[in-house]
């Protein structure tokens, strides 16, 4: 979303981040509808997820003064790089690395990972998604459609909060915003029966595909700003 | 859990989201002097919205009898405002 809006719209990074996060709200409300509706979505999962994610995005922003992008853009091009092409040759229904079994531990498990997550997702400058679904299949067990259904709606809840940031902070134009909220509700819904639609596998190679695609946006960013 | 109250909501916000916003956008192609104060406030239900569904979330747990995540859906709320307050100090 924000590089077709800098690189074809012609707008700014700083006017273009806030108007995707509006987006990514809108786009989260109408494309989960499918996911709930075929009972793709773990509900607790994403309560879990989405109270410590949302905490650590605000440590994330607290700390993106303070840490080298430079080097989380490197680090996490080879992570996205692991993690899409672990994605893509493991197979489903595989014994959970977290079990659920004992809450106290899954709670503080889940709980950790989402933060962290939180943390880098604000860090470097991604949706939580990139993150969110390899977790959830390749350490909670989940099936990839529940792990995308899940994610769909975790992801909504964080860019409320920076949203809202941007909303009362006066950095989000509504005028601009209008349009494009208009053209997520037709596109998201339309997205997401597609996407529940689709099979695991064609899911795990386009997936694979936007985890390479992103992997060489941030190493290439990387490497761009150490040379 | 059944998440019909959540399906029902969320194709609520999404119609609302079509018609409320196309007359925003008509507003907006003939310059109506009604777009800006029509879209602030759309942003502002839609955001409104966003959040509103944990407490959707919150009932269908209450329904399912799992307090545990009925409560954790409200820190959740608890937790969006009071991150949202923080960020908009601080920034």
């Amino acid at each position: 979303m924000v590089p077709y809006m800098t690189i074809v719209l012609g707008m700014d990074i700083k006017e273009a981040v806030p108007v995707s996060m509006i987006a990514i709200v809108v786009g989260t409300l109408t494309a989960s509808t499918p996911y709930l509706k075929k009972s793709m979505v773990d509900t607790e999962l994403v309560v879990i997820i989405s109270i410590f994610m949302v905490i650590g995005s605000v440590i994330g922003s607290l700390l993106n003064a303070y840490v080298p992008s430079t080097v989380l853009q490197l680090l996490f091009s080879v992570v996205v790089l692991y993690s899409g092409i672990m994605m893509l040759i493991k197979r489903e229904n595989k014994k959970p690395t977290i079990h659920r079994g004992s809450m106290p531990v899954y709670f503080i498990l889940a709980g950790l990972i989402s933060m962290v997550v939180g943390v880098l997702a604000s860090l470097v400058g991604l949706g939580g998604g990139v993150f969110i679904i390899p977790i959830l299949y390749l350490l909670f067990g989940e099936s990839i459609d529940t792990a995308r259904g899940t994610s769909a709606l975790t992801i909504g809840f964080a860019a409320a909060a920076a949203a809202i940031v941007y909303f009362f902070n006066g950095q989000l134009d509504p005028k601009t915003a209008a349009p494009v909220i208009l053209g997520v509700a037709l596109g998201g819904t339309a997205g997401g029966r597609l996407g529940t639609g689709a099979r695991p596998i064609v899911v795990k190679i386009i997936f694979f595909v936007i985890m390479v695609y992103i992997a060489y946006k941030l190493g290439y960013a990387g490497l761009k700003n150490l040379l | 859990m059944n998440n019909d109250a959540l399906i029902k909501y969320q194709r609520l916000v999404w119609q609302f989201c079509l018609i409320y916003f196309s007359i925003v956008c008509g507003h907006l192609v003939i310059n109506g002097s009604a777009a800006p104060f029509l879209s602030h406030l759309g942003v502002k239900i839609v955001l409104v919205a966003a959040v509103s569904q944990l407490v959707v979330m919150a009932y269908q747990f209450r329904k399912a009898g799992n307090r545990r995540f009925m409560m954790l859906s409200y820190v959740l709320l608890i937790v969006i405002a009071v991150s949202s307050a923080i960020g908009s100090y601080l920034l």
